[in-house]
């Protein structure tokens, strides 16, 4: 009998547990493979190999072998809590056992003995060991941890399963052999900022596939693991070719200055101090596009969605009316505002609802949250770019502490976005016998445009341009 | 070259049908023995081409499992001369390797291909397609 059988030469995957982690994993971590999660006390570690665990129940047992951390008893009670908790799998295919005692007696041998043992009557599809690390406190050298490392992998290698080593490693950690034999290598962050913590997930190492690179945000919640993919700029299409068709701005009088309105995909900064009218402007842009059947989002830190119904109130609309005909708000407190977060809700929102409007009130919010400037540069730089390729049209509010001479952009902190944007708008406030708003176009990119400075007002309809 | 009487799977039973495996790595051989002899197999082992062309003569085995990475004489040349001999051409193979080399071990003269690390029901399965199921039916 002659069998032909085809080998499989793609790399086969075991799911993270979160398809957003299998984004960054490329589609999950290579099958047959050793991998450290690494990260201080309290970073998640247990919860993301618990995750991984449950979601991939089924077929063959999962092992998780606790040594010299918690105790089993303790593990299961917090378990409980979360939604991919299934009773059902517990004890038959996902199987919880307490090696701490035997290897206090017998050292690390009595790990081996174990993973032996449970390959040749488990068959175990996953094992993770919990802690790893701690294991080193009964080696008495480093010769003889290598040997059990060495014995360890020989094991694993041979056999059809996927190994998770858990451990509180540090960044000094990485010289330990284990780091050697791992083939992927993922790192659980958690830093304080003001008043919150900010944790990030990093990809350190995936032997064999590609990642994505960088810190990627997360949160824990009783769904376990909540990550938020980096945003990364598109890749062009090469059939993508840029719009020549132009959109009105609702704003009477503006689109004569912007020499035919915006164009499509365009991104447009509307920058101007306090009280210039920046979110009323942007309000007028979405609800044009909602009057013309065109879906458009509002993403609004600054106001909440009470004091949002009375400025639209005050424009002569109706927030209930308009959201049935197609404007969608997606409001998050700045106080607890996490850039990575609310980007991943904006993209699903302009997915599922088609948006083709879109506003940003305020972009100066995503700065004063923002723990790394640099990387929320790249952030707006990347969104931008997606606005672009899905011919969605924006407009980015920022709050300027005024002065004329760098506009105030700089003084203000956004220097750095002024560039990114294909339009820059700028409102300005003068004080003399009365007040009296101004607006200029700065830039606007392909196109000509009026230079003049052009004073607005504020009418029962809205701002418009002054004849 | 070693046979397998391993403690802890059980007496060896001659009756059973013979499989030899050609493999290096220990583990592997101490694994895929155990799954084995629990399928119904007895196994004998080699860790080199050329004690295995000395094995499959004494032995007259059901089934040859081989790596293609093999010292002295590899997989695919050992495929080669038993396929080229009468008296051991009969005998189907089983090329098993981490690499994946497929389409070289059956135009050597391999029967199946089979892609480690190894799996105790797919190996099984495999091999049970591959050795005359009356013969590991009867004696399991």
């Amino acid at each position: 009998m002659t069998t032909s059988m085809k080998a499989n030469y793609s790399i086969e995957r075991i799911s993270s547990g979160s398809s957003e982690t299998d984004l960054i994993l490329n589609g999950g971590f290579p099958k047959n493979s050793i991998n450290i999660i690494m990260g201080s006390p309290g970073s998640g570690k247990t919860i993301f190999a618990e995750q991984l665990m449950f979601k991939n129940a089924g077929d063959r047992p999962i092992l998780y072998l606790t040594t010299l951390s918690e105790p089993v008893g303790k593990i299961i009670r917090y378990l409980q809590g979360f939604s991919f908790y299934n009773e059902a799998a517990l004890g038959t295919d996902v199987i919880y056992e307490d090696i701490g005692p035997a290897v206090t007696k017998e050292g690390v041998n009595a790990l081996n003995k174990r993973i032996k043992s449970a390959i040749l009557e488990q068959s175990p599809k996953i094992i993770i060991v919990d802690s790893f690390k701690d294991l080193h406190y009964l080696t008495q050298s480093v010769a003889e941890m290598r040997r059990h490392l060495y014995e360890f992998t020989s094991m694993i290698t041979a056999y059809d399963t996927t190994v998770f080593l858990i451990g509180e490693y540090t960044t000094e950690s990485l010289s330990l052999p284990e780091f050697t034999a791992a083939d992927g290598i993922i790192e659980l962050l958690r830093t304080p900022l003001g008043t919150r913590d900010e944790r990030f997930v990093r990809v350190l190492k995936l032997r064999g596939s590609s990642y994505l690179e960088g810190s990627h945000a997360f949160k824990i919640s009783q769904h376990g693991l909540e990550v938020f993919p980096r945003l990364v700029t598109p890749e062009i299409p090469k059939s993508f070719t840029l719009l020549d068709e132009r959109i009105t701005s609702g704003v009477e009088g503006l689109d004569e200055l912007l020499h035919g309105g915006f164009l499509v995909g365009s991104t447009t900064l509307l920058a101007g101090p306090t009280g210039a009218g920046k979110t009323t402007i942007a309000l007028q842009f979405a609800m044009d596009g909602v009057r013309q059947g065109i879906p458009a989002l509002f993403v609004n830190f600054e106001e909440n969605p009470t004091q949002l119904e009375r400025t639209i109130k005050g424009l002569g609309g109706n927030l209930e009316t308009l959201k049935a005909e197609g404007l969608h708000l997606l409001y998050a407190s700045p106080v607890e505002l996490q850039m990575d977060s609310i980007i991943v809700s904006m993209f699903a929102r302009i997915e599922e609802l088609g948006i083709k409007r879109i506003v940003i009130d305020s972009v100066g919010d995503l700065i004063t949250t923002a723990s790394d400037p640099q990387r929320l540069h790249d952030y707006i730089y990347a969104l931008t770019q997606h606005f672009t390729v899905r011919g969605v049209t924006s407009i980015v509010t920022f709050e300027t502490l005024g002065g004329l001479t760098d506009l105030g952009f700089k003084s203000s902190g956004g220097g750095r976005f002024s560039y990114m944007s294909d339009n820059i708008i700028l409102l300005q406030v003068g004080l003399q016998d009365r007040i009296k708003r101004t607006l200029s176009i700065l830039k606007e990119r392909a196109s000509s445009h009026d230079l003049g400075v052009n004073e607005i007002e504020i009418t029962k309809s809205g701002i418009r341009v002054k004849k | 070259m070693e046979r397998r009487h391993l403690a802890n799977i059980g007496e060896s039973v001659p009756d059973r049908p013979m499989v030899l495996m050609v493999e290096t790595d220990s583990y592997i051989r101490h694994f895929a023995s155990y799954f084995l002899h629990e399928g119904g197999y007895e196994v004998n082992c080699a860790d080199d081409g050329y004690a295995a062309l000395d094995r499959v003569r004494l032995d007259s085995p059901a089934l040859i499992i081989t790596e293609l990475m093999l010292p002295h004489l590899d997989g695919l040349a050992l495929c080669r001369l038993l396929k080229a001999d009468p008296a051991t051409a009969a005998v189907p193979i089983l090329v098993f390797s981490a690499l994946s080399a497929d389409v070289r071990a059956l135009e050597s003269g391999a029967n199946a291909f089979i892609m480690k690390p190894i799996e105790k029901i797919a190996l099984l399965n495999m091999v049970n397609s591959l050795v005359p199921s009356k013969l590991a039916g009867e004696n399991s």
